[in-house]
């Protein structure tokens, strides 16, 4: 979806200069928040409460937010490790598959927008009914400690896609030490975007995760997306202490050896890490800490073959490295948690002025690797399990332009942007889970209005009901 | 969803925000009662008209069962098994109030049924405290707590493990009085000192005799049986002629719950009337087990009743 054809992006960027940086960063932001949003992965599943006969409670604090035991059975392969998993306690009507959708009303506005029709920048409101995708998911174990998930998901009017298809070779050398999981999988970081409360076209994604900087063609989607590759992973037996590292095609989790956007292209790896610790708290209870990194390549343009005027990419070249690192905390003061996270995100100079490696000339002047930092601080209350309030301030901020045309504009790209709302569960069984969503959220984007260069605000409101069964 | 863009003058989104705000207000105002936590039972109390001793015999006898009942991990179990017995545990404050104390213990249990907002990984533990206030009378409290591994957080129990609990402990003592009926009544059997003490008769009046021995056992077991049937009738009676003169009550609430079990979520049986008067057949801490106008007896909140004048 995003552009891959870097000398496209530099002819573009050339001609229309900021301007068109803008524009890029607009519709970027807009479809990236549309696609995230109306495509909202499930990963609670009432099929594992229904399998083991055990309240939703057991493993969440609110779905979809994974409590200490529900991480615990994760990293064991969705197995409770005692006799239970055995096939003679599970109930003969069990079906291990979960639908979840998410019918709602939603509002979205955004200032400083430029309209052909009257040649300058207003607020734009859309408002109404409307759904979100449809997951199909289906996880568990195949055998003893051969766990799988597969997970279609499809917004209104798309066809399928897999959100994740995997299958896992748990507590090899029987130690939970030692799992490798092979497929298209989320990155195993603790603070997961596919398991956070909020849904909303404005909050209902970290920016950190799928952050790029205006103009760059870095064909990497995030760390929010979830990756094609394998994985080795180790816990303790409590979860507390858990690593893992991957190894990744280059494809941002596209099948079909697509790299940056062109199918059949791909030939490089990238590796993502996590190590994370928990440490208990006198009267608190689990605090949990950890570092993360994600080192990638992405191509700035394609060896082509023309036949009968069409033009095909065959090869993915010219790759450059980005990176993103970062900690983060999980803190629990009784009922309520606090989610913090500080990400540092690098992308080379040819991906962050969208020039080709082979074409060094066509940098601009002062050329340089975009750099970022950002974090967010996000909050939880759990008024009851069947109650939970939400709160998220986030920010990702430059710190170096990627030409010196744009250090004229520090500003440029940053977000500011913050969430509130609240979720009441007035169904909780293992059949079913109901959720009554309401959630407000805003984000300011740096210097990206296409008139005037202003600061543009998106606000969402929404208000649904999130269901799975 | 482009396509869907309206064009709209500079006051709209703020209208649209502002009524999405008083929207936002007025449900969190809407579903807050709706928010209402569980509630969690007291402490279980009784006082029970037998001695000291034999109350802590019996209730050391429970906690050491290995089961905690009331309560399960998973749908179509009963209770919980695999419980441990100890004499202190952290999870509860120093008792300091005298009595003898004894804990049931069951860790790595997933969220357990019947704890206020149960969830994740943790311990249930049950403490026992039996005090003794007379020579034949004993006060027992009973209290189950759910604690989190993870959280720490504790979840008192609804009432129901304490009640089911307390059945157990209530069903052994009146064995107890069983077997001390048959005792008294002189009806013991001992197979092996009736055999020995014939040892040495005919093998042709072996038969004969034992048959006759059969039909003594029988008529002995029967008699034991009605006098024990006839001891627990006049308990009963006993119990009915006290409470009848002694304890009559009125609902003093609009509306009174008359609860199967003692405890708030139990099923209701019906709802009494304010000014109806009802019977106390039994008194708990907070709860009276009474019998209705009507003769449905239950469980009921001694907070909706006022003594008769």
């Amino acid at each position: 979806m995003r552009l891959c054809d870097a000398r496209e992006v530099r002819n573009r960027t050339a001609s229309g200069g900021l301007v068109s940086v803008r524009s890029f960063l607009v519709v970027a932001l807009f479809l990236s928040f549309f696609v995230t949003s109306s495509s909202q992965p499930s990963q609670a599943i009432p099929a594992f409460a229904r399998k083991y006969g055990l309240p939703c409670s057991a493993c969440h604090i609110g779905w979809p937010i994974l409590n200490v035991f529900g991480q615990q059975f994760r990293d064991n392969g969705y197995q409770l490790g005692n006799d239970r998993d055995s096939p003679i306690y599970q109930n003969p009507a069990y079906w291990p598959i979960t639908f979840r959708v998410t019918p709602n009303w939603h509002v979205e506005t955004q200032n400083k927008v430029l309209v052909d029709q009257t040649g300058a920048e207003q607020t734009v409101t859309t408002t109404g009914f409307d759904l979100s995708g449809l997951d199909i998911w289906t996880a568990g174990t195949l055998y003893k400690n051969i766990s799988f998930s597969v997970l279609p998901s499809m917004a209104e009017g798309d066809t399928f896609h897999f959100e994740n298809a995997w299958v896992r070779f748990d507590n090899l050398f029987k130690t939970p030490w030692m799992n490798l999981k092979f497929g298209k999988f989320e990155l195993d970081i603790l603070l997961s975007e596919k398991r956070f409360l909020t849904l909303s076209n404005v909050g209902g994604l970290w920016y950190n995760y799928q952050f790029l900087p205006p103009g760059d063609i870095n064909g990497f989607g995030g760390i929010g997306d979830n990756q094609l590759g394998v994985e080795l992973s180790g816990h303790s037996k409590n979860s507390y202490a858990r690593y893992s590292i991957a190894l990744l095609s280059s494809v941002d989790g596209n099948p079909g050896l697509t790299s940056g956007g062109q199918a059949g292209t791909a030939r490089t790896y990238d590796v993502f890490a996590n190590v994370n610790e928990g440490f208990q708290v006198k009267g608190l209870g689990v605090q949990r800490v950890g570092l993360f990194g994600y080192f990638g390549q992405s191509p700035t343009f394609f060896l082509t073959q023309t036949v009968g005027g069409v033009t095909t990419p065959l090869e993915a070249q010219g790759n450059k490295s980005f990176s993103r690192v970062g900690a983060y905390g999980w803190w629990f003061i009784k009922n309520l948690d606090i989610e913090t996270l500080y990400m540092h995100g690098q992308d080379n100079a040819f991906l962050g002025n969208g020039i080709a490696a082979n074409d060094p000339a066509g940098l601009p002047p002062g050329a340089a690797g975009p750099t970022w930092n950002g974090g967010f601080v996000e909050a939880h209350y759990t008024v009851n399990p069947q109650f939970i309030l939400t709160g998220r301030y986030e920010l990702v901020h430059m710190s170096r332009q990627a030409n010196a045309a744009l250090q004229a504009t520090p500003n440029l790209g940053n977000v500011d942007s913050f969430t509130v709302g609240y979720r009441w569960y007035p169904i909780m069984f293992s059949r079913a889970g109901l959720a009554f969503h309401n959630e407000y959220a805003q984000a300011k984007t740096g210097n990206t209005s296409l008139l005037t260069g202003s600061d543009q605000t998106s606000r969402s409101v929404m208000i649904g009901f999130d269901f799975d069964y | 969803m482009v396509g869907n863009l309206k064009f709209s003058s500079k006051g709209t989104p703020r209208l649209l925000f502002a009524a999405s705000g008083v929207l936002f207000t007025f449900l969190v105002l809407f579903f807050a009662p709706l928010f209402a936590r569980e509630k969690a039972a007291p402490s279980f109390t009784i006082d029970v008209d037998k001695p000291y001793a034999q109350v802590v015999t019996t209730v050391e006898d429970v906690a050491r069962g290995g089961i905690i009942r009331g309560t399960f991990e998973y749908a179509g179990d009963e209770q919980l098994d695999g419980a441990k017995f100890t004499e202190t545990s952290r999870l509860f404050p120093t008792w300091t109030a005298g009595g003898k104390v004894f804990f049931k213990y069951r860790d790595k249990t997933l969220a357990p049924k019947h704890f206020v907002e149960s969830n994740d990984v943790g311990t249930v533990v049950v403490r026992y405290v039996v005090q003794e206030i007379g020579p034949t009378s004993t006060r027992l409290t009973i209290d189950a707590l759910f604690v989190e591994n993870g959280g720490h957080h504790g979840h008192p129990s609804d009432g129901y493990v304490e009640t089911c609990e307390f059945a157990e402990i209530g069903k052994r003592l009146k064995e107890f009085d069983q077997q001390e009926t048959l005792r008294a009544s002189g009806h013991e059997f001992s197979p092996g000192q009736e055999s020995s003490s014939r040892g040495d008769e005919a093998t042709a009046e072996v038969s004969g005799m034992a048959k006759a021995g059969d039909l003594q056992r029988t008529i002995a077991d029967q008699q034991a049986q009605l006098a024990a049937e006839t001891a627990s009738l006049q308990q009963l009676e006993a119990q009915s002629r006290k409470a009848r003169t002694a304890e009559f009550v009125r609902i003093s609430v609009e509306r009174a719950e008359l609860k199967t079990l003692p405890y708030a979520h139990a099923r209701s049986v019906e709802a009494l009337k304010q000014g109806q008067e009802v019977t106390v057949l039994a008194k708990t801490t907070y709860w009276y087990r009474v019998r209705a106008e009507d003769g449905q007896e239950g469980w009921i909140s001694h907070a909706s009743v006022e003594s008769h004048p």
